[in-house]
């Protein structure tokens, strides 16, 4: 059984994620300030933690980066502000990933598990993702297609990413824009259309006659091997 | 300002110039007219005891007369009754001959200038016209032949020199002046491009010095109110966003799926207008202290982005943007997001295949028009699209009321339209930069 950590202190939202993720068979603690965060990080060794930004003692920025001189446990940074130089500075300090409030118990084990999956051992000995002759290096970023480079966005690289890490399964347009995006319910599907177009581009493909990116028509995408 | 002391100076100069130059010049004629009149007084007196001593004799006179008339503008003549006259000016006139016979000495107006006329007795205080000779001296007014010429000419000099000298003294002055305030120009234009540079050192006048310090003032006052409002969005974003994240998780506990999905629902659109209401409040943190961006050129770059998926839903995408100033008063993420949101009702509203086409034009008085049409189905009827929450097709029905927000905030607005197939033409008029 997994333990997740909360530092979390909003007083309707602590019990509550406990009480879900509970239910989702999560051994959960919690924290209402980020000393005691912190504090518990060190003494519990959890194997996740959640972490909100806005804490009434020092701000979650600051634990994070604390925690991260002191553990390499996987950190989800949980939080209102949605902005970029908050997202970005949090997945520079060392968080693991970002999900923007308000979200949903399934939204974010949906991210505990691909965190935890991914913190499951070191990233060398678990080589790039890789979907017939598509390659991705994920810790580097890189991309490649038969040994060839892509030269990806950020975004792009991202959403690719993604679908490589769910190859084979329909993702919904509405699962990219909450876990590519961070959009949990604002965002457009042509945001992800127009994407998924470039994406297809830069693969050499189309969506006439595609190869890697196939549309399933009113449901959502699916990355997979060519067939033949 | 440089230019404007400089003529400024020359003027108020030339005018002193003149007011002193003219009377002085006037002065010095008269001057010299008096030096020439003293100078005949004295040649009349020594012509005179002259005529006395040499008598009838006028060779002698003659020689005399010629070492006298020798200088400048004063001839002195001796009329004898006889009608012979020693002299440069022969021959009488009837002036000469009233001086002879009445024996008084009289003094004339000329055309030349002034004429003593002095009769000289050569037979005693009762001597006869016949024995009466009359000493004329002439004196010219002063003339362009005169020394006074030369002093006018040292005067004009002079006038030219001071006029010269104030006005190097006058550019000092104005660079003086001009320089910190050109200074403070370049600084004050530096914010108006939306940077801070480094205050510019103080410099120039008092006045200039203070203006620099009160502009510097409220900058940092700007920056400061940047700041708080952009910690009480943050502030807002966490206060809103908290409870509708503890909404959603009690949500996700009911039992009921119908009432679960309405609520889900419900908190959806809360969650849009949250969305809107913090992105709005954003807008001074994003446009900082001026907001302007190349609408133009974002309106390639857009089309540019959106291109693929026309050519992967098949559809005609045509591109015409007019080139120009493209400056308008937005910060560049609203006008992209403008465009976004253009462009994204386009492809969500109209079926694949249908025409899109985007085009952008820079305004006579400056801002740019963006126009995006299609050959769809067109704008429902009835339905006022750029409402707060009318929507379709599952979106927010925030689009249109963004845009309108933002061409409205840089001084332009929206218009809404059939294009000339009947579908949709969205008309943005962006406004020029403040």
């Amino acid at each position: 059984m997994a333990q997740v950590l909360i530092i979390e202190d909003d007083a309707r939202i602590r019990p509550l994620l406990m009480r879900t993720l509970g239910e989702r068979g999560y051994a959960v603690a919690s924290a209402s300030t980020g000393m005691q965060g912190l504090s518990m990080a060190v003494e519990n060794r959890p194997d996740l933690v959640i972490l909100d930004l806005g804490l009434p003692d020092i701000d979650g920025t600051q634990v994070l980066t604390m925690l991260r001189a002191v553990s390499d446990v996987p950190v989800i940074v949980a939080s209102a502000r949605d902005d970029d130089p908050s997202l970005v500075g949090c997945l520079d300090a060392g968080a693991d990933d970002y999900v923007v409030k308000p979200y949903t118990t399934t939204q974010l084990e949906a991210r505990i598990r691909a965190v935890m999956r991914r913190a499951g051992g070191p990233a060398e000995a678990r080589g790039p993702l890789q979907v017939g002759e598509l390659a991705i290096d994920v810790p580097g970023r890189r991309a490649s297609l038969a040994g060839a480079p892509l030269d990806l966005s950020p975004r792009e690289f991202d959403l690719l990413r993604h679908l490589a890490e769910h190859a084979g399964e329909v993702v919904t347009k509405r699962q990219l824009l909450t876990d590519v995006w961070h959009q949990a319910w604002g965002g457009s599907d042509k945001t992800v259309d127009v994407h998924l177009s470039w994406l297809r581009r830069k693969l050499g493909e189309t969506a006439a006659e595609p190869r890697y990116l196939h549309t399933v028509r009113g449901v959502g995408v699916r990355l997979a091997v060519p067939e033949g | 300002m440089r230019r404007s002391l400089i003529v400024t100076v020359a003027a108020a100069v030339a005018m002193v110039l003149l007011a002193m130059l003219v009377p002085m010049a006037v002065l010095l004629r008269d001057y010299a007219l008096e030096d020439r009149l003293s100078r005949a007084a004295l040649e009349v007196q020594a012509t005179e005891a002259a005529v006395s001593r040499y008598g009838t004799d006028r060779g002698d006179l003659g020689q005399y007369l010629l070492g006298v008339n020798r200088g400048d503008g004063v001839r002195t003549t001796v009329l004898y009754p006889d009608d012979i006259s020693v002299g440069p000016d022969p021959g009488e006139d009837y002036d000469t001959v009233q001086a002879r016979n009445t024996g008084l000495a009289r003094i004339d107006d000329v055309d030349e200038g002034v004429e003593f006329l002095v009769p000289v007795s050569l037979g005693g205080s009762s001597a006869a016209p016949a024995d009466t000779p009359v000493i004329r001296v002439v004196v010219e007014r002063p003339g362009l032949e005169s020394g006074i010429v030369r002093s006018l000419v040292v005067l004009l000099l002079l006038g030219v020199l001071l006029l010269l000298g104030a006005l190097v003294l006058a550019d000092r002055l104005g660079r003086s002046f001009v320089q910190p305030v050109r200074a403070l120009a370049s600084y004050a234009g530096q914010l108006g491009s939306g940077r801070r540079p480094s205050s510019p050192t103080p410099d120039g006048p008092p006045e200039v010095r203070e203006l620099g310090a009160a502009l510097d003032r409220l900058v940092d006052r700007i920056e400061v109110l940047l700041e708080r409002e952009r910690a009480g969005v943050s502030d807002l974003s966490h206060r809103l966003r908290t409870p509708i994240t503890a909404l959603r998780l009690r949500t996700e506990g009911l039992a009921d799926p119908g009432e679960r999905e309405r609520l889900g629902a419900d908190l959806d659109h809360l969650e849009a207008m949250v969305d809107h209401v913090v992105r709005e409040a954003r807008r001074s943190e994003r446009e900082g202290l001026v907001a302007s961006c190349d609408a133009l050129a974002l309106a390639a770059e857009r089309a540019a982005f959106w291109e693929p998926l026309a050519e992967d839903q098949g559809r005609a995408f045509s591109v015409s943007l007019t080139p120009g100033d493209g400056r308008v008063r937005a910060a560049e993420e609203d006008v992209r997001a403008v465009l976004d949101v253009l462009l994204d009702n386009v492809f969500s509203h109209t079926p694949e295949g249908t025409t899109v086409r985007v085009a952008g034009a820079p305004l006579p008085d400056g801002g740019v028009e963006l126009v995006v049409e299609d050959d769809g189905p067109g704008f429902p009827a009835g339905v006022d699209v750029t409402g707060r929450g009318t929507s379709g097709a599952g979106s927010t029905g925030l689009g249109l009321a963004i845009v309108e927000q933002t061409a409205t905030e840089s001084g332009g607005g929206l218009l809404v339209e059939a294009s000339a197939s009947g579908g949709g033409r969205v008309v943005v008029r962006l406004g020029p930069p403040a």
